[in-house]
């Protein structure tokens, strides 16, 4: 009987190889671990990310660039893809989309990849708040068997997510690192990229079980790792091929090896949306909520207590924190619209199937 | 073995696979003779590797260990022939600690040899190299 990872077969994964230098280690799969790969540009770093991510039956790439790197999983062979959209973008695809709104831990739990890339967004604020939005789903997995991989191709689209919702700089950095060691408990495998070794915080380097040096350039080792040059000679982590790589463990094994090259990876200046013939068209922008703003999925909750739940307008206040006069003006606004124009814009904008339905009993 | 090699991290973490190993049952025989591999690595001195102090040692391990070094250029057959004397788990399992416990030993002294060059990582061939693991 043929193994399968995911709906992979385990024969047609791409490989690493590895020859130990010091001590012998292993890379365990079945456990959830903690990977960094530190090198220049093109030095192979997402590569490798996606090579070890084929080991892993569930892939969720969701920080990636802007160059929407994550779609190349949409030719890995891989057909059970949940591709995540912004609440106002319409995306005709043959995998299956949902809009971020609607995403839950049921919804994303099946999917054996998991995708969003910035072009399905139309601020980097919606894309950051659906970040936002995912991170928090994910903490959801308090039952698993295997581990799931998740790739951060950009660290800065986590921390950004975070200040985009209010954190500053220091909370961000902090629940990155809380992130990174939660994750564990949650049963996923974290790849993390960066160019710089110094890029990345010590608290989140010491996390790390497998660190990869890739071409390093002129920049070299940091110091806290400058012992590898007992092992490799300096100038030859400079200009290395992107195949190959010294892996650095917790156990403090050292190793040197190569990994395949994954054949789906995106190459420089390929357009992935053309390629798959992806093309988002966005309808007007969402608005969110706010603690001095009622946001348009806000709007649609009051008049789905109101209609359906039949929740006093005193109900509604106490349970949404908001003024019993804001919720008012809300179905005023909501009423007059449906009189003027036969349809409440804000519901129609996300689709709450309440926008010919007026606000009010009997 | 001084203090300043007792406390080095590699060979604090060689007793400890060591203990680890020989603490494992399913290591049979390998894992009682480990004691002598552990008296021996209490007094190791990386400064000496060229001269490891053999007659200290179980003899089991010493013939384990001239096996692990002819099976480089032995003929399969002979080499057979020779490992015949002991049950095969046993000197697989010697074979294996002795080949994981030079590396170590090596590489530890090698930290204190700043005469060592390391591996040209651009020229070397991994992929034509013996031992690898694919994962």
């Amino acid at each position: 009987m043929t193994e399968l990872i995911g709906s992979r077969r385990i024969e047609a994964v791409p490989r690493l190889r590895i020859k130990w230098i010091r001590f012998r280690d292993t890379i365990e799969w079945s456990r959830p671990s903690h990977h960094i790969s530190v090198g220049m540009r093109d030095s192979g770093k997402s590569a490798l990310g996606e090579v070890i991510a084929c080991h892993y039956p569930q892939i969720i790439d969701i920080f990636g660039s802007k160059d929407n790197e994550g779609l190349a999983w949409c030719r890995s062979g891989i057909d059970d893809i949940l591709l995540i959209v912004g609440d106002n973008c319409d995306l005709e695809a043959p995998w299956d989309v949902v809009r971020i709104s609607d995403l839950t831990y049921n919804k994303m739990k099946n999917y054996e990849c998991v995708i969003t890339v910035p072009s399905f967004y139309t601020t980097d604020n919606n894309l950051f708040r659906a970040l936002q939005h995912v991170t928090q789903n994910l903490y959801k997995r308090l039952e698993w068997k295997y581990p799931s991989f998740i790739i951060i191709r950009e660290a800065a689209n986590f921390l950004y997510s975070r200040i985009s919702k209010g954190d500053t700089n220091k909370d961000a950095k902090a629940e990155f690192i809380r992130f990174q060691r939660e994750m564990r408990h949650f049963g996923y495998t974290i790849f993390l990229d960066t160019i710089r070794w110094t890029a990345v915080d010590k608290e989140m380097r010491d996390l790390a079980d497998y660190v990869y040096f890739k071409d390093l350039g002129y920049m070299g080792l940091g110091k806290d790792v400058g012992f590898i040059y007992n092992y490799i000679k300096p100038f030859s982590l400079a200009g290395l091929s992107p195949k190959k790589f010294v892996v650095l463990t917790r156990r403090a094994a050292i190793g040197v090896g190569t990994a395949d090259y994954p054949s789906f990876h995106k190459e420089e200046g390929e357009n992935l949306l053309t390629q798959f013939d992806l093309k988002p068209e966005f309808g007007e922008e969402i608005q969110y909520s706010a603690p001095q703003k009622v946001g348009d999925f806000e709007h649609a909750e009051f008049i789905k207590l109101y209609v359906e739940d039949n929740h006093t307008i005193g109900e509604i206040a106490f349970k949404k924190h908001r003024s019993k006069s804001t919720i008012q003006g809300h179905f005023n606004r909501h009423n007059n619209a449906i009189i003027r124009k036969n349809y409440c814009p804000i519901c129609r904008r996300i689709n709450s199937g309440f926008e010919t339905t007026f606000a009010k009993r009997g | 073995m001084s203090n300043r090699t007792q406390s080095h991290p590699n060979i604090k973490f060689a007793i400890e696979w060591l203990e680890e190993v020989g603490r494992n049952k399913n290591n049979g025989n390998a894992g009682e003779a480990l004691r002598g591999m552990i008296d021996f690595l209490h007094t190791f001195d990386p400064k000496d590797r060229q001269k490891p102090e053999w007659d200290k040692l179980d003899l089991d391990l010493y013939k384990a260990f001239k096996a692990r070094n002819s099976i480089r250029d032995t003929d399969p057959l002979v080499l057979r022939t020779k490992l015949d004397a002991f049950d095969d788990d046993y000197i697989e399992g010697y074979i294996d600690l002795w080949s994981r416990l030079w590396t170590l030993l090596w590489r530890s002294g090698k930290l204190y040899d700043r005469t060592f060059e390391g591996i040209d990582l651009k020229a070397l061939d991994i992929e034509d190299q013996e031992d690898v693991d694919v994962f």
